[in-house]
């Protein structure tokens, strides 16, 4: 099993820590991971992605042309990365915002609406994770949840523990807008 | 009465410090090194701690400082003793570390890495030897050449609008809060040389008694440099540097 | 600390790896983007732990004057900066090199010349390999190409620099730096005690105790005959470590017909290059050199035996292609390819510039 990620948004939407939750579970599901970020000098505002890579066999470039995943939260990112997908590989994004949709037709295409799910749970900061579970749900290598649990508790530090009861509501909102 | 009945131990007024090398220096005579180098040596042994300090030479006249003194010595890069000595003192606390440093080894190359050591309070000596000039590379100015002195490189004497102002860097040791004592003597007389070794023990006090920083300045002459005899080198010294550079306790805490 | 899997960044592993590895003392300055190390090491506080002492310095002038005293007292000390900060840490770098120290330097590449930008490359080859400061010395350098690696290259470098008395350099990029992958942290390594470090390190400037002789630590001969001995010597000793210590990898070598060269997070580049080349019938083997001195001129060389190219790809406007050049002797067409400024090549763009440059040629 190997999945080639990338996630592509706007800094402050969470791209970076949601990468870094997935390779921490993917660490913690026993595969070879790699976190490779992107992003200009904005902390915030500008545009930042990271290539998530998730395999059973050592990982050989963590710089990537072609995408078995690919999640693009702004219309930037999906006019950049939507072509990167590999056929037969998929694309997920987040519909607020965008007006030029993606038309490829050999690749399964996934518009969720995260920010309005993200609003029925009444946290903007569980937006990320909201996406997270879509990805979960859409992946072929199905990732434990307990294991993502576990991925949670490793990459938040201790203060913010309390807090993953919400990520977990999170991430089922996310499968479930999938799913849809 | 023949020689060899004045030659006994009850008579002996003066002997080397035991641990000066038995080495010719290669300073100028009348340079003031030599004298601080044995005042070094002298407050040495007589702290009993030989075995624990590290000296640090610079790049200057005193770059050779580690043949003369007999404990462990590096020899920095031009302005880095402080650096240097900042880890030597960190990583081995119990040993006691010294700069020997020149004017341009303080105040010119070196200022940052003297000042950032001094006002980390690391608990190193300093000692600071201003004789006004480059003697090292042939005399040409330091950062403490007066105004008006003639060096190789201010022919005509230094001048303010195209060299700027003597630094008085010790002046700015003392408003750090990391400097527990900040002094500037000089070696030119008995009395002098009494008063610098003291000072120098004290600031060896200090560092044993982990204090913080101690700068020792010593105003000293380069008769070389300044084209004088020892002798005239000493009265310019008095005349000229004395007000600039005042003698005595900065700061003593 | 037992051994433990993580996930960290490079920079990160590298403060970790510091701690495991028991080394005494660390000396840097911020510089972008390696600054994660001495963050991660002042939030780990080893002084509370180990007893390593960490300090932010005023310059990186000062940082890697530190580490020279540091190193003249026999302790294991590092610094660690990016290629403008390295520029600055020359001087003392050729002072440890000539006064015979062991020490360990970490260069996390961005690109140049000047102050460049933040983003990765592999620019500052010459300077790591060739000696960027004054006067004929090396540094054992170590190219590493995974997180891991960094981790792993902190032990082999003090373990180098220490059993040859000469600084190592771990000359990494910007890439390699900035990732996240699963890393395995050694089991606490003791530091020395200042027991052992003056029976390993009789030289060492520990203050003159049980009435043994001073220790000098100095690189000033004004003699030239005694200056041309130490070189001498030093340079017995660069023959010693080129005879013992030269690493590197190989990737399926055997069956190519062409050859990448290529080193640190660039080499994993060109492994998926091979993969995506392999798919159009192009067979790719692999060498990278992970000692970048010394360099593995004669595995270069067996390796090049019978192929009809090489393209070396750095992060650079071709540095180490001189290396290989030399080592294969102009046998066969040896090309380079290379982005620079802070871009990184994609496998994509690998595998066309073999077909442009070696294949269609």
């Amino acid at each position: 099993m190997k999945e080639e990620i990338i996630i592509a948004g706007f800094g402050g939407q969470g791209v970076l820590s949601m990468g870094k939750i997935l390779a921490y579970s993917g660490l913690m599901d026993d595969k070879e991971v790699t976190w490779m970020p992107s992003y200009g000098p904005e902390q915030r505002g500008g545009t930042a992605n990271v290539t998530v890579i998730l395999s059973d066999e050592k990982i050989s470039s963590p710089v990537l042309d072609k995408f078995d995943v690919v999640i693009a939260l702004n219309q930037q990112s999906l006019d950049k990365f939507a072509p990167k997908v590999k056929p037969g590989g998929i694309l997920i994004y987040d519909t607020n915002g965008i007006h030029n949709r993606p038309t490829r037709e050999d690749i399964t295409i996934y518009p969720i609406d995260a920010m309005d799910a993200t609003l029925e749970i009444g946290n903007s900061k569980a937006y990320n994770m909201v996406v997270m579970g879509a990805l979960l749900e859409a992946m072929p290598y199905k990732l434990p949840m307990e294991n993502v649990i576990k991925g949670l508790k490793k990459s938040l530090p201790e203060r913010h523990h309390k807090l993953i009861p919400l990520n977990e509501k999170a991430i089922e909102k996310g499968r479930e807008i999938l799913k849809k | 009465m023949e020689i060899q009945d004045i030659i006994r131990p009850e008579n002996k007024v003066y002997s080397k410090p035991e641990l000066l090398e038995e080495v010719h220096m290669h300073y100028c005579p009348g340079c003031s090194h030599g004298v601080i180098h044995k005042l070094l040596a002298e407050v040495i042994a007589e702290l009993g701690i030989t075995d624990k300090t590290v000296g640090v030479s610079p790049v200057g006249c005193a770059v050779f400082a580690y043949n003369y003194i007999d404990v462990d010595w590096v020899e920095a890069a031009h302005g880095r003793a402080p650096a240097v000595a900042t880890a030597i003192e960190r990583l081995w606390p119990e040993n006691v570390v010294f700069t020997y440093q020149g004017d341009g080894d303080m105040s010119a190359i070196g200022t940052a890495e003297s000042i950032h050591a001094a006002n980390r309070g690391e608990n190193i000596v300093m000692v600071f030897v201003n004789n006004a000039i480059y003697g090292m590379t042939g005399g040409q100015m330091a950062p403490t050449t007066l105004v008006g002195q003639k060096t190789a490189t201010t022919p005509y004497g230094r001048r303010v609008d195209l060299n700027g102002h003597p630094l008085e860097i010790t002046e700015l040791m003392k408003v750090l809060d990391g400097t527990c004592y900040v002094t500037r003597q000089s070696v030119h007389t008995p009395g002098n040389v009494r008063k610098t070794k003291a000072a120098l023990k004290k600031a060896f006090q200090n560092a044993l008694a982990k204090k913080g920083t101690s700068v020792v300045e010593v105003v000293s002459t380069c008769n070389s440099g300044w084209k004088l005899s020892p002798e005239k080198s000493n009265e310019w010294m008095v005349a000229n540097m004395f007000e600039k550079y005042p003698l005595g306790d900065l700061k003593d805490e | 600390m037992k051994e433990e899997v993580r996930l960290m960044k490079g920079n990160e592993a590298i403060a970790h790896a510091a701690i495991r590895y028991g080394c005494d003392g660390y000396f840097g300055y911020p510089i972008t983007p390696q600054s994660e190390v001495l963050e991660t090491l002042e939030e780990l506080m080893p002084w509370e732990t180990t007893g390593m002492v960490v300090l932010q310095a005023e310059s990186e002038v000062a940082a890697i004057n530190m580490v020279y005293g540091g190193a003249a007292t026999g302790k294991a000390v590092m610094t660690s900066s990016s290629s403008p900060g390295v520029s600055l840490k020359q001087e003392g770098i050729s002072y440890i090199a000539a006064s015979s120290l062991p020490a360990l330097i970490l260069n996390v590449m961005r690109g140049g010349p000047g102050l460049g930008t933040i983003q990765p490359s592999q620019a500052d080859y010459f300077q790591a390999v060739k000696g960027g400061g004054h006067g004929d010395y090396h540094l054992i350098v170590l190219a590493p190409s995974t997180v891991q690696e960094m981790v792993d290259f902190v032990g082999l470098g003090f373990d180098l620099a220490f059993k040859y008395r000469n600084p190592a350099m771990i000359l990494a990029d910007g890439i390699v730096g900035q990732m996240m992958e699963k890393v395995i942290l050694p089991e606490q390594r003791p530091r020395r005690t200042d027991e052992e470090i003056r029976q390993q390190c009789p030289w060492a400037v520990t203050g003159r105790k049980d009435g043994r002789k001073r220790n000098v630590v100095t690189s000033l001969e004004l003699e030239s005959s005694k200056m041309e001995v130490i070189n001498h010597e030093l340079q017995a000793r660069y023959r010693e470590i080129e005879k013992n210590e030269t690493r590197w990898e190989e990737i399926d070598v055997e069956n190519a017909d062409y050859l990448l060269v290529a080193f640190g997070s660039i080499a994993r580049i060109c492994d998926k290059a091979r993969e995506l080349a392999a798919e159009k019938g192009i067979k790719l083997g692999i060498v990278r050199p992970i000692t970048l001195w010394p360099f593995p001129t004669e595995a270069i060389a067996r390796a090049a035996e019978g192929k009809k190219g090489i393209l070396c790809v750095e992060l650079n406007a071709g540095q180490m292609i001189e290396d290989v050049r030399l080592a294969v002797h102009d046998n066969l067409p040896v090309e380079h390819f290379g982005r620079m400024g802070g871009i990184i090549p994609s496998p994509d763009e690998v595998v066309e510039a073999v077909e442009e440059k070696l294949i269609r040629k």
